[in-house]
């Protein structure tokens, strides 16, 4: 095979020797039903999160969950920092076609002591079936259960977050602020301000949470109030916390609603049929960061792209497209533009007509400006020959 | 003592003045007012006259569209912001007529006379009559009496003001509530809820005073976890709402459950509040491979083929489940010559339904496959939104064959894994 790779090797015998290796790839699997493949796989609880007993076992029960009822053997395995200390009552689970969940336990025995903080790892649950024979290509799902396990930090310690709940502009935003108590004490006042500013960093509106207590190894979580209420965009947050003697500050992003882009009016109100047409457009953003909007123009099967724009903060632009109309005959039609922009994808319909005119040739268009550019020059050289005959018959005087 | 006595007195009186006053404030009263027409603010019920045409005991009726007769009924109400009106049909009826003039009468639930009808209504709760034979009680109050001529006073009569006969006809503002709407989904005490935003649903609460509640009011409350992911209170005007946020999962650590509850009300705003129902909505990962194989048949040394064009078709993985989901991908080794990891073998994500993931931080060029996971879908949803679903996701393959590769099937089986991120 080496030869194969020789930079000596002629191109003439290279493509011999490609016929001669002709190679039968087989990427396929069109033999499904010969195969035990695993498509699809859930597990329930997805993820568990645990606070640390010092030398104490738990037992956890999850389920594999069988919806496309398949019968294979599942093979369970812990992986990540905390793989030493977990262990299945059975390690191998034989899931039948006519199980839909199926359970299995999981024993973590927590050491003596941990190290303070949170400590992931995790299931993996990894099918085994028969590949069929050699020239498959095939995929099979092998889902993962992410596990913590919290240990709690001298003294008073919580981890806290803000959560927002997705609203229209113009509603209340909910927000919360979640204290985990990783601490080993209770905590007994904790609460904050949520400072709320655009992302050029002008200040919007300071919203307080109620002061809430909290026990070890619990979640606290308390509501900001009021709700306030914001246009569409992207926010910055400044959590000013406190929980007992102790002040935390930290920031994080929000947002209200989708971005949002809209097509406020089509400038093109014609166009022409068997050629490529100019589409204009007046796009507007509704979002407060720039937008990167790329889309199609298309009327029945006729698609074609349209170039990529950016759009900024509130900005208004004119976008263009083309679109060839090859196979379209005149007449009245719904023009569809679609625009994706930062994972959104949003299709507005316009009228259009498709008039049976062909398309003016430019020239047609410029030439009364052609005619009175030659007046105009006529004009000039008739001032400048006037204006030379009174020179030369002075000069003459 | 005398001055105790005193005070304990005036205090009884206030007090039964003031209960007095509240109860007669929102009454209906009616007086026979010696006039064609009732002076204004108050509506006619009927016109009565007796034979001699000078009083209204023991008198025909006229209905309200005829003003012929010297007395009528007027009626109001003691709360001057309550208007009572006599229109038909639309409100209770009072009383049937035998005529349209010179008529005899009979209780508006009897139903032997179609030549007219008194109708009492208002702008503030519904009007609704009784008929004793006696006295009126509460919230009802005097009418008219009636009395027949032979032994039954409940039809065939004439009509006289409230000390006439003993035939009585009461009317009040009364107004029920509906009764308890039955809340159906999620049932009470269902643990395995899948839906992150249930579609609530309740029965239609009946109104006694007919029809249904106007509108409902649902209140799902949070309990046992943290919970930062629920709408306290919503009103609504169907029998059924699905919130707009998704309710957080149950955990061993979290464990969240809901409480809920839907008050019906009148357009009274008389309200009667469902018993309370509790569920828990299941933490489930679950990712399915719509196409889970690709077939590039037949490829010559040198040659790239890939998955962009459809011809072979793509991978399409769905997520299934109620979280939100990251998705790894790794392989093992395709071919003989080449190690993985290399440009011979590759992947990436491209978008199925726009809005499925986060395309910043997912995999969106061709990367190496390896035999180690890697990130190929981040925060793929499980929210179904379109009817095509947005919850998916294509898993691009790119493949160029080593000039090295010895000929022959080439095997290699993709593990897609996946976790919850949330």
């Amino acid at each position: 095979m080496k030869h194969l790779l020789s930079k000596k090797f002629n191109k003439k015998e290279r493509l011999s020797k490609e016929r001669l290796f002709f190679l039968v790839l087989f990427l396929l699997a069109n033999l499904l039903s010969a195969f035990a493949l695993v498509n699809s796989l859930g597990v329930s609880p997805a993820d568990e999160s645990i606070y640390f007993k010092p030398n104490t076992s738990i037992e956890l029960e999850f389920n594999i969950i069988n919806s496309e009822s398949n019968t294979f053997e599942a093979n369970l395995g812990a992986y990540g920092e905390i793989k030493d200390f977990m262990f299945f009552e059975n390690p191998a689970v034989r899931v039948s076609s006519d199980a839909y969940r199926i359970p299995f336990k999981l024993i973590i025995k927590f050491p003596f002591e941990m190290e303070p903080g949170i400590h992931t790892g995790g299931i993996k649950i990894t099918p085994s079936f028969e590949t069929g024979g050699e020239g498959n290509i095939i995929a099979y799902i092998s889902p993962q259960i992410p596990i913590k396990i919290k240990v709690p930090y001298p003294s008073k310690y919580a981890d806290i977050t803000l959560v927002s709940l997705k609203v229209d502009e113009g509603t209340p935003l909910p927000l919360y602020v979640k204290f985990d108590n990783l601490g080993s004490e209770d905590i007994f006042k904790a609460g904050a301000i949520v400072e709320i500013y655009d992302l050029e960093g002008k200040f919007i509106i300071n919203v307080a949470t109620p002061e809430i207590s909290i026990s070890k190894s619990t979640l606290g979580t308390t509501r900001a109030e009021p709700g306030p209420i914001l246009k569409r965009g992207l926010y910055r947050a400044v959590i000013k916390a406190h929980y007992d003697e102790f002040n935390e500050t930290l920031e994080t992003n929000f947002t209200i609603g989708d971005p949002l882009v809209r097509i406020k009016e089509l400038l093109t109100k014609e166009l022409f049929p068997n050629t490529i047409n100019r589409v204009v457009f007046k796009a507007y953003s509704e979002w407060n960061t720039e937008l990167s909007v790329v889309g199609f123009l298309k009327i029945k099967d006729n698609q074609n792209e349209i170039p990529s724009f950016k759009l900024g903060k509130g900005e208004e632009k004119e976008a263009t497209g083309f679109l060839d109309t090859t196979g379209l005959l005149p007449g009245d039609y719904i023009l569809n533009i679609t625009l994706t922009y930062a994972d959104q994808l949003k299709t507005e319909i316009f009228p259009i007509t498709i008039s049976e005119k062909a398309a003016k040739p430019e020239t047609l268009l410029t030439l009364p400006i052609i005619i009175m550019l030659i007046i105009l020059i006529l004009i000039i050289l008739v001032v400048v020959a006037v204006l030379i005959i009174k020179k030369k018959k002075k000069e003459q005087t | 003592m005398r001055k105790s006595f005193r005070i304990i007195f005036l205090c009884s009186i206030l007090t039964l003045f003031i209960v007095l006053f509240v109860v007669a404030v929102n009454d209906i009263q009616c007086i026979f007012y010696q006039n064609t027409t009732c002076p204004a603010g108050t509506a006619r019920l009927i016109g009565v006259e007796n034979d001699t045409h000078n009083g209204y005991v023991n008198s025909h009726a006229q209905n309200t569209t005829i003003v012929t007769y010297n007395y009528s009924i007027c009626c109001n109400n003691t709360n001057g912001s309550i208007t009572i009106n006599t229109t038909c049909p639309g409100n209770v009826t009072v009383l049937r007529l035998s005529n349209a003039t010179n008529a005899h009468v009979e209780i508006g639930t009897n139903s032997n006379y179609n030549n007219g009808t008194a109708c009492l209504g208002s702008n503030w709760k519904k009007v609704s009559c009784t008929y004793p034979a006696g006295s009126c009680s509460a919230p009802y109050n005097c009418t008219l009496s009636m009395a027949g001529t032979e032994g039954i006073n409940t039809t065939n009569a004439h009509v006289g003001n409230c000390s006439a006969y003993s035939q009585k006809v009461c009317c009040g503002l009364t107004n029920s509530a509906p009764v308890k709407p039955i809340l159906n989904y999620p049932a009470h005490n269902n643990n395995t809820v899948f839906e992150r935003r249930p579609n609530f649903n309740w029965s239609a609460a009946s109104d006694p005073d007919g029809g249904f509640a106007t509108n409902y009011t649902i209140n799902i409350s949070c309990g046992g976890g943290s919970c930062s992911c629920y709408q306290p209170f919503l009103n609504v005007t169907t029998t059924n709402y699905t919130v707009p946020n998704p309710l957080c999962v149950y955990s061993a650590s979290n464990p969240i459950s809901y409480n809920w509850t839907v008050t019906a009300c009148d357009s009274y705003g008389d309200c009667n509040t469902s018993n309370m129902s509790n569920f828990t909505i299941s933490n489930q990962g679950n990712l399915v491979l719509l196409i889970n194989y690709s077939n590039f048949t037949n490829m010559r040394i040198g040659q790239n083929n890939n998955t962009l064009t459809r011809s072979p078709t793509q991978l399409v993985a769905a997520n299934i489940g109620n979280v939100l989901i990251n998705v790894t991908i790794n392989a093992s080794a395709l071919f003989n010559s080449v190690a993985m990891n290399t440009v011979y073998y590759q992947f990436e994500a491209s978008v199925n339904k726009t809005g499925s993931f986060n395309s910043s931080c997912s995999q969106m060029t061709f990367a190496n496959m390896s035999l180690s996971a890697q990130n190929l879908f981040c925060n793929l949803t499980y929210e179904n939104n379109t009817a095509l679903g947005n919850n998916t996701g294509n898993i691009e393959l790119n493949i160029t064959v080593p000039l090295s590769e010895p000929p022959g099937p080439k095997t290699s089986a993709i593990e897609v894994g996946f976790y919850k991120i949330e």
